[in-house]
């Protein structure tokens, strides 16, 4: 497949980083530890040139110390635990007994060390697969969609344990992932991809706010509109952008031209049964497509003349009798809007 | 037909196919007693026939071994035409005949023939009509099986422990011992015994090349058959061991692939 990511990132200690997408993440994470080959560029890990197409310097997999955690634990059948998190060791022919002791302990499998990996739940599977990839000493840890095979109940707890060992540890770490709440929860920083090419790239906040494309907006569960300025301002600082068969108010210091794409948290929005359309700008009558409940939010889809997501309050969705096919009024502040 | 009538009918063309394999098996058990066998497995002839036939098949089963399973690794591992053509060639063996295999191998290293003048440099003057001989019938006849069976077994060792191992900094030597060998296991012992079992019932090959020398080249095989013809009895005695050998081997066999694929 193609594959063109450009990424430096900085190693710090304690910084966790994120790398989230469906397609290319897999490979860039081979690549990284040099299961796969990329055709050109250099792939750098704290100054040493694990691969480099020009120089023609392609270090071997084993020699790279980049732990990989697959989204199968691929934990080795006919090992115990005990076992499995000394491989390492033993493939370099070091005896490490107080060293495999703490891992298991660390991931609470100090209990577990004489079974086999069959006889461990999904989520000590998964744990002791980490443990693993740590006894290894990596210079990085690589995370594909590790907590994927775990049913919902079992993920953010796993991920948890996950998480609290990793940052103990002071392990840079890479986790690719499709769920942006597992990318939020992980470190800092998001790199979103998207067929294959880094889309963007920063700080998890900015996603939500500035998301660059419709796709990054949809991870982060951001509404993105893309629309044509209106000329002239409705009031100061002020702009009407069409988008669709409706007008949108937005507040920019400059006034903007031409075509933009307008970003939308869910929870700006506010929504009722039943209250007055008056003239007040971004008021729109819309018709409820979905509702998913969220803890104590509810996800509202909405459509109509424009298509949007909210997330309102349980309460207030139960109190105002929101049903799929039935009409609610939404609303937004114009400043709440970002153009990007 | 209905489902009873269907599932009599094949039941008792089943039972007409076990009886043909049976039947042989018991006309043997009926011409001995245990008697009669224990002293015959006494005499020094026969003794000397079972011995040679266990040490045979066992060194052809180690040699085999020590060079079917590097082949099997590397063709298991590998991708590509010339992988295919390779797995052919070696497996080729597993549909050929045994005098056919006997001749070849007259050809190849009698003392006249394509290797002998080299052989006869080398200080070897003859190979045919020895044990060595009796060695290499029996392995060009049985490695096949074991070289199959060890295909099989690595072909089946899942990629991603391969992945996972490699990653976690074993180098592909290393992978082979800790991974590949332990996971392999029940495939490459079952092939093993199964090889084992086939070298020990060789019959053709092994009359043809390395003949039917009393004490030096007579096996269980080439014993029975000549005694068929005049000492019914150690035939006799020499077919049942030689049953119960290769019995216990494939019972050995299926044990070690049950445990294997459990």
């Amino acid at each position: 497949m193609n594959l063109s990511v450009d990424l430096s990132v900085p190693l710090e200690k304690f910084v966790l980083r994120a790398a989230f997408e469906l397609r290319g993440k897999t490979t860039s994470l081979d690549c990284i530890a040099g299961l796969r080959r990329p055709q050109a560029g250099h792939i750098l890990l704290d100054g040493d040139v694990l691969f480099d197409r020009d120089a023609a310097i392609d270090l071997p997999v084993a020699e790279r110390r980049v732990g990989y955690v697959f989204q199968d634990p691929s934990l080795f059948p006919h090992l115990s635990a005990y076992r499995n998190v000394a491989y390492p060791l033993k493939a370099r022919g070091v005896r490490d007994r107080a060293r495999v002791e703490d891992l298991l302990e660390r991931f609470g499998l100090a209990g577990y060390r004489n079974r086999l990996p069959e006889e461990l739940s999904g989520g000590e599977q998964q744990r002791l697969a980490v443990a693993r990839a740590l006894a290894a000493g990596p210079r990085l840890l690589l995370l594909d969609e590790p907590f994927g095979a775990l049913d919902a109940a079992a993920r953010p707890i796993v991920r948890g344990e996950v998480l609290k060992v990793l940052e103990e540890q002071g392990i840079p770490s890479i986790l690719v992932t499709h769920s942006f709440e597992e990318a939020l929860g992980f470190g800092p920083d998001v790199v979103v991809m998207e067929q294959g090419s880094v889309v963007q790239w920063g700080p998890a906040a900015e996603l939500l706010t500035q998301p660059t494309s419709p796709f990054a907006a949809a991870l982060a569960g951001v509404n993105h509109w893309v629309g044509r300025v209106e000329p002239g301002a409705v009031e100061p600082d002020h702009y009407r952008v069409r988008v669709g068969a409706v007008a949108i108010v937005v507040v920019a210091d400059q006034e903007p031209v031409g075509q933009v794409a307008l970003a939308l948290a869910p929870d700006e929005i506010h929504l009722a049964a039943d209250p007055p359309l008056d003239s007040r700008p971004n008021r729109f009558r819309l018709v409820v497509e979905s509702l998913a409940p969220e803890g104590a939010a509810m996800r509202v889809r909405l459509g109509g003349p424009l298509n949007l997501t909210a997330l309102c309050p349980t309460t207030v969705a139960l109190d105002e009798g929101f049903a799929v096919g039935g009409d609610v009024t939404a609303s937004f502040e114009p400043a709440a809007v970002r153009l990007c | 037909m209905n489902n009873r009538a269907f599932r009599w009918t094949l039941g008792s063309l089943g039972l007409l196919y076990g009886s043909f394999l049976l039947l042989p098996l018991a006309a043997l058990a009926w011409r001995a007693s245990p008697q009669i066998l224990w002293s015959e497995l006494m005499r020094p002839e026969t003794w000397s026939a079972v011995a040679m036939s266990l040490t045979s098949a066992t060194i052809a089963t180690l040699v085999t071994v020590a060079g079917g399973l590097p082949m099997a690794y590397i063709l298991a591992t590998s991708e590509g035409r010339w992988t295919r053509l390779a797995t052919t060639i070696l497996e080729l063996p597993l549909v050929l005949p045994p005098a056919v295999a006997g001749l070849g191998l007259i050809l190849a290293f009698g003392r006249y023939q394509l290797l002998g003048p080299l052989l006869s440099r080398l200080g070897i003057e003859h190979v045919a009509l020895t044990r060595t001989a009796v060695v290499m019938a029996q392995m060009l006849v049985s490695a096949p099986l074991f070289f199959r069976a060890a295909r099989t077994a690595f072909g089946m060792v899942p990629e991603r422990y391969l992945r996972a191992s490699a990653v976690l900094g074993a180098r592909e030597a290393t992978t082979f011992r800790l991974v590949v060998l332990p996971l392999a296991r029940g495939g490459l012992v079952g092939g093993a015994l199964l090889c084992w079992a086939r070298a020990l019932g060789e019959l053709g090959a092994t009359l043809m090349f390395a003949g039917n020398l009393p004490g030096v080249t007579r096996t269980m095989p080439t014993a029975i058959y000549i005694k068929a013809q005049s000492d019914i009895t150690t035939a006799v005695t020499l077919s049942l061991l030689l049953l119960l050998l290769s019995v216990a081997a494939l019972l050995a066999a299926r044990q070690v692939a049950g445990e294997a694929a459990s």
